[in-house]
């Protein structure tokens, strides 16, 4: 599934959100949203990021993707630095990574037709024209599942389902290489979720796509990606193939998470592991170990040194000092 | 084929309904009916001016000078120098409409550039605004005086005047939506697919301002037309012998013992219509705003 050549290189990368105050709006600290986060991303494979709300996991794939700045680091793809471009420069590289939005009915213009926000892709990075356009929505509505009909309506008359598949078709436009699904699934019902991961899986074949899967959901992230990266306020805390971290969880907060999956087999209960305590302030950003102020293992080690992200077996990264 | 047409016909009428809905909402408001009523009124009497006159509006007719209401052939009575009341009015609406209508559409245009750029670009936000804090720091009446003072005095000048003073309102209101408006979803979407700032903010962002946009705008034609006659009745918009409510309210003040309707009959009329403007300007802000559920 995965080739040597990492599709996308992110080295030691953060960001910061300043906190402003005063008349003269000086900065007086900084949100640490994405704290020293450091991954490659191999071609063709579907890696998930997992963790709880506010861990960074949206800010980070926005980061990628040059949505945001970048505050320290560097994001190369296929070989080529893009961390910091201008605009400008941006764009060509935008044919190739795109975005799935967790809200199907915000990420819509609702006074757009469907077939005109499709076609925005087209009327941006080429120049073909208005027929041949038009040819190629209506060939991507029917990619998606769509009827071609759709083309003329508006999106207050889709439901959700069907508004994530217009989605899906706009990220799809343009045949990236790269999409980072933003919580792609989070908002539609089990089955509809069902559907979709299924559409997505079948593209990732014919389009040989490589995504960067967000989400709280665990059981999907198990059932979709090659491999997980836990996040946990802002900084990496494991990362694994599904199969490794699912049996085998190293980092506590890894333990914890995968704990709190509810089981649908009565009787069979496992212990949960509750986390004491809030997540901290990003604003006010934990010395030491991101995660000692919640866990059971921390030591006076961890309140005062950060552990490094080191490899304990083939392909799976931690880091913790208990480990 | 034919299926293709009859799918068209569909889209056109969901097309239509979007647009009759807030027509039905606003309808459902009697008071908003009521303003329709005296605009669509009033845009008759401006556009028919010379059909429904039944005098011309500046000729003098001293034999018949200061008749009352209801005189023949005069029912609206005549001025101090025996010109018809009635052909005043319908061409005092003509002024009206046109000043209002020119100086709300300069308005808007400044007001919306600068609201957009104000709320898209934070840079460009600070001095911007800061601008329209000082414009608004004047009152409106002052500062149209100000403007008059140093471009002499016409209508002319008097539009000049109103739209700069329309603009700071409609720049605040039309930056608050962008704010909102620009954190959506499908903003970040476009800007994600590689859109340039200009298609964004015209093609995303500005449609979806429209609504708080047509309530200003209906609200500001009742601004606006009031101020032209005040600034007529003060003697610096509409110059004598020209038709104008103000004007002719100024032109009566010293008849009102003996002919009080020279002064009443367009006051009544300016209220009527700035009351009209205003009413469908609540109306409108209720019908457009989908939170606000008006009942069946």
């Amino acid at each position: 599934m995965t080739n040597q050549q990492p599709l996308l290189e992110v080295k030691n990368v953060k960001k910061y959100f300043p906190i402003k105050s005063g008349l003269l709006k000086r900065t007086i600290g900084n949100v640490q949203a994405v704290e020293n986060v450091s991954i490659d991303v191999y071609e063709g494979e579907t890696l998930g990021v997992v963790g709880e709300s506010g861990c960074g996991k949206s800010t980070f794939g926005r980061t990628v993707l040059g949505l945001e700045d970048l505050t320290d680091g560097s994001i190369s793809f296929r070989g080529e630095e893009i961390g910091g471009l201008s605009e400008r420069k941006l764009k060509k590289f935008k044919r190739e990574m795109q975005m799935i939005f967790q809200d199907p009915y915000a990420s819509l213009n609702p006074r757009q037709r469907i077939g005109d926000a499709l076609e925005e892709a087209f009327i941006i990075h080429t120049d073909l024209s208005k027929k041949e356009r038009v040819k190629r929505v209506k060939a991507l509505l029917n990619e998606v599942g769509l009827k071609e009909e759709y083309y003329e309506r508006y999106p207050h008359e889709f439901s959700g389902g069907q508004r994530q598949r217009i989605g899906i078709a706009r990220a799809i436009a343009l045949n990236p290489s790269f999409i980072v699904c933003d919580e792609a699934v989070s908002a539609l019902d089990v089955s509809v979720q069902a559907q979709i991961i299924k559409l997505l899986k079948k593209l990732q074949q014919s389009h040989q796509l490589t995504y960067l899967f967000i989400s709280h959901d665990l059981g999907v992230v198990r059932h979709v990606c090659d491999r997980v990266l836990v996040m946990y306020l802002g900084a990496t805390a494991e990362l694994a193939t599904s199969d490794q971290l699912y049996k085998n969880p190293l980092h506590p907060y890894t333990k914890a998470l995968l704990s709190a999956i509810p089981r649908p087999i009565p009787g069979r209960k496992k212990e949960r592991i509750r986390l004491e305590g809030d997540l901290p302030n990003p604003s006010n950003y934990p010395k030491g170990c991101p995660f000692h102020t919640r866990c059971p293992l921390a030591t006076e080690q961890c309140k005062q040194e950060r552990p490094e992200w080191r490899e304990v077996e083939d392909g799976h990264f931690v880091a913790c000092h208990e480990v | 084929m034919a299926e293709a047409v009859v799918d068209n016909q569909v889209q056109k009428k969901k097309k239509d309904i979007a647009f009759f809905r807030t027509f039905r909402r606003l309808v459902k408001n009697k008071l908003a009916v009521f303003g329709l009523v005296i605009i669509v009124l009033l845009t008759i009497m401006a556009v028919f001016a010379p059909i429904i006159a039944t005098y011309d509006p500046i000729e003098q007719d001293l034999t018949s000078a200061e008749l009352g209401l209801g005189s023949e052939g005069h029912w609206l009575g005549t001025d101090n120098y025996g010109r018809d009341m009635w052909s005043r009015l319908v061409y005092g609406a003509r002024v009206s409409l046109v000043v209002g209508i020119t100086s709300v559409v300069i308005g808007l245009v400044g007001g919306v550039a600068l609201g957009l750029l104000a709320g898209y670009y934070r840079k460009l936000d600070g001095i911007i605004m800061r601008i329209v804090d000082l414009l608004f720091a004047f009152p409106g009446i002052l500062l149209a005086m100000l403007i008059i003072a140093m471009l002499g005095t016409s209508l002319v000048n008097v539009v000049i005047a109103i739209s700069i003073w329309s603009i700071p309102g409609c720049a605040r209101i039309v930056r608050g939506s962008v704010l909102s408006v620009k954190k959506q979803e499908y903003v970040l979407a476009m800007k994600s697919l590689g859109a340039s700032n200009s298609r964004i903010l015209l093609k995303h962002i500005l449609p979806n301002c429209t609504a708080p946009i047509i309530v200003f705008a209906t609200m500001r034609m009742a601004t606006s037309i009031l101020s032209t006659s005040a600034l007529s009745f003060l003697g610096l918009g509409a110059q004598p012998p020209t038709a104008e409510w103000g004007a002719m309210i100024a032109a009566g003040q010293d008849f009102m013992w003996s002919a009080p309707h020279m002064t009443i009959v367009p006051g009544i009329a300016i209220m009527l219509v700035v009351f009209a403007f205003n009413v469908v300007g609540d109306g409108l802000r209720d019908a457009l705003d989908p939170n606000m559920d008006l009942g069946k």
